[in-house]
């Protein structure tokens, strides 16, 4: 709803509308809002109830500690961007081709063909724990960057393929005919007229398997040892047998989330067009 | 931006990164140039890490290496995700590790690990608790040496026991109650734990299961069938029942005892049972509002006595060990007596040598540790068993349904005991 229609009703229906906006907005920032001033208030400020939040209990001490001390923040950082960066780029790469075979070419069992992919996503990461496991550890590659990123790709892909088909069933066929007219070829037509036209769910695909990636605990545990280890893992870290420190955790998952959240500023209006067209129309 | 990126470019990026990624040994581990004769897995700092991992005798760890011609690699994690990552690595069989860390989980991954405490030298043996076994011996053989003195015992607020007229802390269950009631005032509770997770050593269970030993009760008779509904059962859970008036009810929902620890460090609660790594975060001003008003004491006695639960922190050998006895020479390492006190006075984790806790300088440092030393002459059995966390959870749930006044403490028993007897039964 625009603002424009907004200001058609009544002085009551308006103030309702912003205040239940309002509300929302509260709802969805406040979770991230305390995760700023948690990283900024000491300890003890944090354990009183309510937090004791007057003026002389901000510090920057938790960012510089974290800064300081945790060598394995940056490694973390570097660590979860190679691998999201890398299996969001190959089930962009992998799932775009996919998604239009499926949604546009005369595949046998399309639906079929497109329900097993999903189904692949119902099984529980537990259940495939320990022969994932296995596999890795057989090739040699556990705590590998590289082959956490194909463990991620394994889930991403079949998202990625989801997200596109349901944009991709949505184009009007009389553009793909047009160019059939033409003498263009599918691939050309794949390459030159639809990917063009797709940056928003491209992009809004490409922000979802990013965040999957950069967020994702369990596989990361164990299928890494020290070195490729990713940001969730990091930022465990502060939470020990007997202590947590909340505060450099808040710091440490601030400094973690900012690349994600500087990634969905910059492309907010491709994501939102994406989602709208990938999923609404489809 | 989009403009600036082609798909020509954004291909041929992701074709360099591909490739390099492919290139043997990238982002690996770098190729060491002395080969590793030891790798040990272990908690990070602040839990109890050995030399090397945290920052005490680096020196001493130094010439062992030497000494021994050995090198050590440590693969540290924080302490939450430290059995997953164990559960996974021993049962796909490719376990990388010559030591590991364990905490109760002895009988559940003996199968993986070698009995090799059996073959300690006699003066170190001889040196430790004879109890602190009770928790890594499974049929007989021990697998594994408790390093660090971690029991349950009562700290409290002394500053709030004297606003409520009393001069000691409290030594037996009515004592108990009535203190919790007393010192349930201004908006602050007599006691606060953490009831919210079943499971687990420091978990619901094993809290009931400290007072199940103070009432006289134990959990499993000599044919490994659990006898705890009893009397003793029954009294323990209505013991803990009838201090709940006097517990924060957030207890019920704290599922770390970090949570309810840092309501005793607020000042919002006068007692708590805890662990005597504790002490060091109780008497740190940017941690704690109570400093200086921390004190600890043996825990209430029930009809049978004092008794308490072990945190059970141990080292262990894995089957899959290329070297066990350079590891078994690392262990006893880890628990020589200069070690041991620089354990205590560098990092705060007690030792479990006897004659290290009866050391002036020990006992100045951690104030706590006479403490933890008298509470060991009671018993400290947690009861963990290769099951332990069905038993835990089924226990645990059990005991929170009665605390929550959904059953009354026989009903609760008498069900978790159904529920501990087809666990035992199925594990065969």
């Amino acid at each position: 709803m625009s603002f424009a229609r907004l200001q058609h009703g009544g002085p009551f229906r308006q103030t309702m509308i912003l205040v239940g906006l309002a509300v929302f907005v509260v709802w969805s920032a406040g979770p991230v809002l305390w995760l700023v001033i948690s990283s900024l208030l000491q300890q003890k400020a944090l354990i009183q109830q309510p937090p004791d939040l007057s003026p002389a209990n901000f510090t920057l001490t938790n960012f510089t500690t974290v800064v300081g001390a945790a060598a394995a923040l940056g490694r973390g950082i570097f660590n979860s961007l190679v691998v999201s960066l890398f299996s969001t780029a190959v089930a962009l790469a992998l799932g775009a081709p996919a998604a239009y075979a499926l949604a546009r070419l005369p595949v046998p069992r399309a639906n079929g063909i497109a329900f097993l992919i999903l189904a692949t996503q119902m099984l529980p990461g537990i259940a495939i724990a320990i022969p994932l496991f296995i596999l890795i550890s057989k090739l040699g590659l556990i705590d590998n960057v590289l082959s956490l990123g194909v463990v991620y790709l394994s889930f991403n892909l079949p998202i990625v393929i989801w997200i596109l088909r349901g944009f991709f069933t949505s184009i009007p066929v009389g553009l793909e005919k047009a160019a059939a007219v033409d003498g263009v070829g599918i691939f050309a037509t794949f390459w030159y007229i639809v990917l063009p036209i797709s940056i928003p769910p491209l992009t809004a695909a490409a922000v979802f398997a990013f965040v999957e990636a950069w967020n994702e605990f369990f596989f990361a545990l164990i299928l890494t040892r020290q070195h490729a280890q990713t940001v969730p893992l990091v930022i465990a870290q502060f939470a020990g047998q007997y202590q947590t420190v909340f505060g450099q955790m808040m710091a440490a998952a601030v400094i973690s989330v900012t690349p994600v959240i500087l990634l969905a500023i910059l492309f907010r209006n491709q994501i939102i067009r994406g989602f709208a067209d990938g999923m609404m129309k489809g | 931006m989009f403009n600036s990126l082609s798909r020509r470019n954004f291909l041929q990026a992701g074709a360099a990164a591909g490739a390099a990624a492919a290139m043997p040994g990238f982002m690996t581990r770098q190729a060491h140039a002395e080969a590793v004769a030891l790798n040990v897995f272990a908690p990070l700092p602040p839990d109890p890490a050995p030399p090397g991992a945290a920052k005490f005798s680096e020196e001493a760890f130094e010439k062992w290496k030497a000494a021994n011609a050995a090198t050590v690699e440590y693969e540290t994690l924080a302490w939450p995700q430290l059995h997953d990552r164990m559960a996974t690595a021993f049962a796909s069989g490719s376990s990388p590790w010559d030591i590991t860390y364990n905490c109760g989980w002895v009988p559940e991954f003996q199968s993986f690990l070698t009995p090799y405490a059996d073959k300690l030298p006699k003066a170190l043996v001889d040196d430790l608790p004879a109890s602190s076994f009770s928790t890594v011996t499974v049929d007989g053989k021990r697998y594994g040496t408790i390093f660090t003195l971690s029991l349950l015992t009562l700290f409290y607020n002394k500053e709030h026991l004297e606003m409520a007229g009393f001069k000691a802390p409290p030594k037996n269950w009515d004592e108990f109650k009535t203190y919790g009631k007393e010192l349930t005032r201004d908006g602050r509770h007599g006691l606060v734990l953490n009831y919210g997770d079943p499971a687990g050593i420091g978990g619901t269970a094993s809290y009931w299961m400290v007072f199940l030993q103070q009432a006289g009760g134990k959990m499993y008779g000599e044919d490994g069938l659990p006898i705890f509904k009893s009397e003793q059962g029954v009294a323990a859970l209505q013991m803990m029942v009838d201090m709940m008036p006097s517990t924060d009810p957030g207890s019920i929902s704290y599922a770390s005892i970090n949570d309810a620890t840092n309501v005793l460090l607020s000042g919002r609660a006068s007692m708590m049972m805890n662990w005597p790594f504790m002490w060091n975060a109780g008497n740190d001003p940017n941690q704690s509002q109570v400093v200086g008003k921390l004190a600890s004491a043996v825990l209430p006695a029930g009809p049978a006595g004092s008794a308490s639960i072990d945190g059970t922190d141990a080292w262990t050998i894995t089957k899959s060990s290329k070297n066990p006895e350079k590891a078994q020479q690392l262990i006893e390492f880890y628990l020589d007596a200069d070690v041991q006190k620089r354990q205590v006075l560098d990092t705060g984790w007690l030792p479990i040598r006897l004659s290290v806790l009866a050391d002036p300088e020990v006992q100045a440092k951690a104030p706590n540790a006479a403490v933890v030393l008298e509470q060991a002459k009671h018993p400290y059995d947690s009861f963990v068993t290769p099951d332990y966390n069905q038993v835990t959870v089924a226990v645990g749930t059990e005991v929170q349904k009665a605390l929550q006044g959904q059953k009354t403490a026989a009903q609760a028993i008498a069900d978790a005991h159904d529920a501990v007897t087809a666990i035992v039964k199925r594990r065969g």
